[in-house]
């Protein structure tokens, strides 16, 4: 069910500032996800945090319980898991997934609820009889998503994420990107793939290339995939969930924290210059390995565009 | 039934597709193209997966419902999971391959369309990547994929005609192509299964008459119940309690 940017004809802790303290405040809003691949089974292990005494009586009699919706877009799955406890332990067949998980808690009226009170009630809702339903949610916990297919020992290896392909268009002479693929596509003209495809003559040169095509082809991927980024962000790809997963990592995760959080289609110039610092940042800094690699070779003669 | 089947590796997918947007390939997707060529190299194979060829043989002859196909399809793939149904390249290779002349019978529509007037290369583009080509994380919207899962998600064992319910769901292209099968809902057996007997069990009274208009104002209504509470958290009996609450006002729709 969607619950961004609504309110529910009913108070909910976790919605706007319905009950106070909120979800935030108390520092529970995030569930505690881990998934853990076990033979032919995802096991999954939810802790859900709850500080408010009065939703947690209506539970302690048989009123409201836990409940996870887990779902998966990909694959038509969905299932709603209820427990009186904030735990959860329970498999999942992998043949039943692919791409993310979607995770989305509550607390849910297991019956119906007649004048429902909470001492945190916004006093809006003052003078007011609140009666609940059945299936009507108590508490709504931050929604979330977990990769399944990513690799992530190998997310910062740019292979995990990009490919290098011939591009068939005759006429198409430059690069061209496509995003619309699991892995973020370079296109390139068959001339340019000839020479992308030719051999290095020893170690050292091959590493040079690599630094250098780091620095050019796959950086200007990268910062096209990320300019694009809001229009995929919710896409089952894995580009997406490689650079979901990455934003959130502690060495770029406060950098990202306005990008994940942009909601709208439309860059302001500011985004779009942090955009450009963040590609180099996950491809760990490519012009300073470039330059690194350039002028230790052999046949570096210097300063091209500097004065002496 | 054969133990093997091919489908296309990734980099061949994205050629094919790449090859449609620059509008190079479009005649092949019409009954006057020839076959798309590929070689070893752009196929990769399941072993021990079981597929009843004599069905996509049938579905080919295109003497088939809707209905039929999706069953002949369903039957001729019992080893396929959801993982793997929602696998571009297994549907790429089946549509492009074995089920290319049901394909391009089913969808005729390239250059010209049904009220006779010329596609644009854009709009011809687009008619084919729609029927042909599914769409990452969004399999189920298109042609092949959709049949299988329309039936993977109503087929009911339990029952004398375990596809009974899929009857019901195709009985009319509105419901399974634009608002129950495309609703969230669709995903919550306990959901489908109710509102599919209901209209099974209402099909000489309430949907004797304007049967899309009805549908459409039965699923809209058990969406709008789900604006405020959690519709997977609720059985078979609250979403056939609610209909039946509802059957008067579903009957006054025209």
């Amino acid at each position: 069910m969607r619950i961004d940017n609504v309110s529910l004809p009913y108070p909910v802790l976790g919605i706007s500032d319905d009950i106070k303290p909120t979800l935030e405040e108390t520092g529970c809003a995030n569930p505690d996800i881990s998934i853990i691949e076990e033979g032919n089974n995802f096991r999954v292990l939810v802790v859900l945090k709850l500080e408010n005494m009065d939703i947690f009586s209506y539970i302690q009699d048989d009123y409201a319980e836990f409940s996870i919706e887990v779902s998966c877009h990909s694959t038509m799955f969905r299932k709603c898991i209820s427990s009186p406890t904030p735990k959860f332990d329970f498999t999942v067949a992998k043949s039943l997934l692919n791409g993310k998980m979607d995770f989305e808690s509550f607390v849910i009226a297991k019956k119906d609820i007649r004048n429902y009170k909470n001492e945190g009630l916004n006093s809006d809702y003052e003078g007011h009889i609140i009666n609940l339903h059945k299936g009507d949610l108590l508490v709504a916990y931050r929604k979330c998503s977990i990769p399944l297919n990513l690799d992530l020992r190998n997310v910062r290896n740019m292979k995990s994420f990009m490919t290098v392909q011939k591009n068939n268009r005759a006429i198409e002479h430059s690069v061209t990107y496509d995003l619309d693929s699991p892995k973020i596509l370079i296109l390139l003209p068959e001339e340019m793939m000839i020479e992308y495809n030719k051999k290095p003559a020893n170690s050292s040169e091959n590493e040079e290339r690599k630094s250098i095509l780091k620095a050019s082809l796959f950086v200007q991927a990268l910062t096209y995939a990320l300019l694009n980024y809001q229009k995929y962000r919710d896409k089952d790809y894995m580009w997406v969930n490689a650079l979901n997963y990455r934003m959130k990592e502690p060495d770029i995760k406060d950098f990202c924290v306005d990008i994940i959080n942009n909601e709208s289609n439309i860059l302001e110039s500011q985004n779009i210059d942090d955009l450009f610092k963040l590609a180099h940042m996950m491809l760990n800094q490519p012009y300073l390995g470039m330059l690194k690699q350039i002028s230790a070779s052999e046949n570096y003669v210097g300063n091209i565009l500097t004065e002496e | 039934m054969e133990n093997k089947q091919a489908l296309f590796k990734e980099d061949f997918c994205n050629t094919l597709r790449l090859n449609l947007k620059a509008g190079q390939s479009i005649l092949n997707y019409t009954q006057r193209g020839e076959k798309f060529e590929f070689s070893d190299k752009d196929v990769c194979y399941l072993n021990d997966f079981r597929v009843n060829k004599d069905n996509l043989a049938k579905m080919n002859d295109n003497n088939y419902s809707s209905l039929e196909s999706a069953i002949l399809l369903y039957e001729a793939l019992p080893d396929l999971n959801p993982l793997l149904a929602s696998y571009a390249p297994f549907w790429l290779y089946i549509s492009h391959v074995e089920l290319i002349t049901y394909m391009r019978n089913r969808w005729p529509n390239v250059f010209v369309n049904r009220d006779g007037t010329q596609n644009s290369t854009d709009s011809q583009i687009s008619y084919i990547m729609d029927y042909w080509f599914p769409s990452l994380g969004s399999s189920s919207k298109t042609w092949l994929p959709n049949l299988w899962w329309a039936v993977y998600l109503t087929i009911d064992n339990s029952r004398e005609d375990k596809y009974a319910l899929t009857k019901i769901l195709f009985k009319q292209e509105d419901l399974r192509t634009r608002t129950l099968g495309t609703y969230s809902l669709f995903r919550h057996k306990p959901a489908t299964v109710a509102i599919l007997s209901f209209i099974e069990s209402h099909m000489e009274t309430t949907f004797n008459h304007s049967f899309q208009n009805r549908c459409r104002y039965m699923t809209k209504y058990l969406n709008y119940l789900g604006g405020c509470r959690l519709l997977s958290y609720m059985d078979e009996a609250f979403f056939t309690e609610m209909l039946n609450k509802k059957n008067d006002d579903i009957s006054k729709v025209n």
